[in-house]
């Protein structure tokens, strides 16, 4: 009931946040009380002001006190540590209650103000969400039997309980509201990381128990290769073969678009040579390209080595190269290879039937195919301009519907060129 | 000829890999199905290379390496279908080589010949 009332679906008490989680919250709770802290210290200096025109005793020196304490804490002087803030900002409080009042006001106090303190401090979940409700619900009880019970003889110094009561409970629903926030976006935080880290763990079960079957059918089909077979067994033997390599790159795609997603792909960095990358991806290429279509090669003679990771360039590359296979029925493939400032690129130009302007980045989302008729799970372009992007660099598309298209794959070379 | 230990619980990988030694290349294939057995045959085949799947069902690999190590130590090449458990376990010095699932024959004869020449 209280989780529905208050709209924060906390995480599992059992459950432990990752540490980056604790840290953004603290992080943000701190920013949160010192931006709020000052509406406290404006409070407490205009009741302070007030407590000391009707002389209440002593409230010069308690004033001064709850003000110097608010201001420390407002500015950051005192522990950054979240629990003594509040710890410290309570007692500021509690001293201005007391000296504002001695006896109900002080009760009132210390009936909501210090559990709702300390289960903020100490408790968490939903036992934090009951306790600190019921000192909402305590205090506005007190506060209304107070008011009433009262009403002939208010006198200067109980208007000024009953404002202070007031701020303290526009500053603690506004308190409440905030954490209640907090909880629900540290919970969609929490959630999206369980959901990433789950769907990982799913994934490369799922790509080992692919595999395993994979590596029968595939290990025996070129094993069968070797021996003598004629004509018609050899074609069927070589569609077996080509299929199952297809299923193989689509379960790496779906594992290493997993990696990437999550932060878990590491580059292994040295001085690439982007020419010998092309001229590997374009023979790669070329037998699956049909005749109808003619491929070209331009290399830039000595352009500077890039940084980067050999086999996830010549993945990078590849991908688009296959792109540009898939998508040309005729015309011309061309990869070019250039310099433009520090800045080493390739381009995979293509006589394809083009990508409309609304459509261009779409391309680039996983799992997304402008075409849906094209073979493949719509990773390639995804995982192309992702490692393009780790890489230091970016994947840019320049197209014209029925003119073709051009992805240039943009890397920044080694040395910055003079 | 050299003796090749060959740690496999799949049976169709296990015949993969026979037919693939037999055909390719001139040594002797031992097989054994877990850990506990390959230990057993370690020390009474004494092999000159051993080929370990990374997913057995009475150990992992790398403390299967370990015991291995200890009772007879030849090189390792690690045979996985988790590409990034390989990646890790190639870290560890005792490993000589490793195979990514589904095996292509030729790199995996290059890749013994490779290992035990060097």
């Amino acid at each position: 009931m209280w989780r529905e009332l208050f709209n924060a679906p906390w995480p599992d008490e059992g459950s432990i946040l990752p540490l980056e989680v604790q840290q953004q919250a603290s992080r943000r709770i701190y920013d949160y009380w010192r931006s709020r802290g000052w509406q406290l210290v404006i409070g407490e200096v205009i009741l302070w002001i007030a407590a000391c025109s009707w002389d209440v005793p002593h409230a010069g020196v308690y004033g001064l006190l709850a003000v110097l304490i608010g201001l420390m804490f407002v500015l950051g002087v005192l522990p950054s540590s979240f629990a003594m803030l509040w710890l410290i900002g309570s007692v500021g409080l509690l001293m201005v209650q007391g000296m504002l009042v001695r006896g109900l006001g002080a009760v009132t106090a210390l009936s909501y103000l210090v559990p709702y303190t300390f289960s903020g401090m100490l408790l968490s979940g939903r036992r934090r969400i009951i306790v600190q409700a019921w000192c909402v619900v305590a205090f506005w009880f007190s506060l209304i039997y107070e008011i009433v019970s009262r009403f002939p003889q208010l006198d200067p110094p109980r208007y000024i309980l009953v404002s202070y009561n007031i701020l303290l409970a526009a500053f603690t629903f506004q308190t409440l509201r905030f954490l209640n926030q907090l909880a629900v976006e540290i919970n969609t935080v929490y959630v999206a990381q369980k959901v990433r880290q789950q769907s990982h763990q799913f994934l490369a079960r799922v790509s080992h128990d692919l595999r395993t079957p994979l590596n029968s059918v595939l290990g025996f089909a070129k094993m069968l290769r070797r021996s003598e077979l004629d004509e018609t067994q050899s074609t069927y033997l070589h569609h077996v073969i080509e299929e199952g390599e297809l299923l193989n790159r689509l379960v790496s795609d779906l594992l290493d678009s997993a990696h990437l997603s999550s932060g878990k792909l590491t580059l292994k960095l040295e001085p690439c040579d982007i020419n010998t990358i092309c001229e590997a991806v374009a023979e790669e290429h070329r037998p699956h390209i049909p005749p109808s279509v003619s491929l070209n090669v331009k290399l830039a003679p000595g352009l500077p080595p890039v940084n980067g990771d050999q086999d996830r360039l010549r993945q990078a590359l590849g991908n688009l190269m296959a792109n540009a296979v898939k998508h040309t029925a005729q015309g011309h493939i061309t990869i070019v290879s250039r310099q433009q400032g520090t800045a080493v690129i390739v381009d995979v130009i293509d006589t394809g039937p083009g990508i409309p302007e609304d459509q261009q980045e779409l391309i680039f989302v996983p799992f997304v195919q402008v075409d849906g008729r094209s073979p493949g799970v719509g990773l390639g372009l995804d995982i192309a301009r992702q490692l393009a992007l780790l890489h230091g660099g970016e994947i840019h598309l320049t197209s014209e519907t029925g003119q073709g298209s051009a992805f240039s794959l943009e890397l920044p070379s080694v040395t910055p060129v003079a | 000829m050299a003796t090749i230990l060959y740690v496999e619980d799949h049976p169709p990988a296990r015949l993969l890999m026979q037919a693939i030694i037999s055909e390719m290349t001139s040594h002797e294939l031992v097989l054994a199905d877990c850990g506990a057995e390959a230990c057993r045959l370690a020390v009474s085949t004494k092999p000159a290379l051993y080929i370990l799947d990374l997913d057995l069902p009475d150990t992992d690999g790398l403390s299967l390496v370990a015991d291995l190590m200890a009772v007879h130590a030849s090189p390792v090449i690690i045979v996985s279908a988790y590409a990034e458990a390989v990646e890790q376990t190639v870290l560890s010095d005792s490993v000589s080589n490793y195979l990514a699932k589904p095996l292509d024959p030729d790199h995996v004869a290059r890749t013994i010949q490779r290992t035990l020449a060097g």
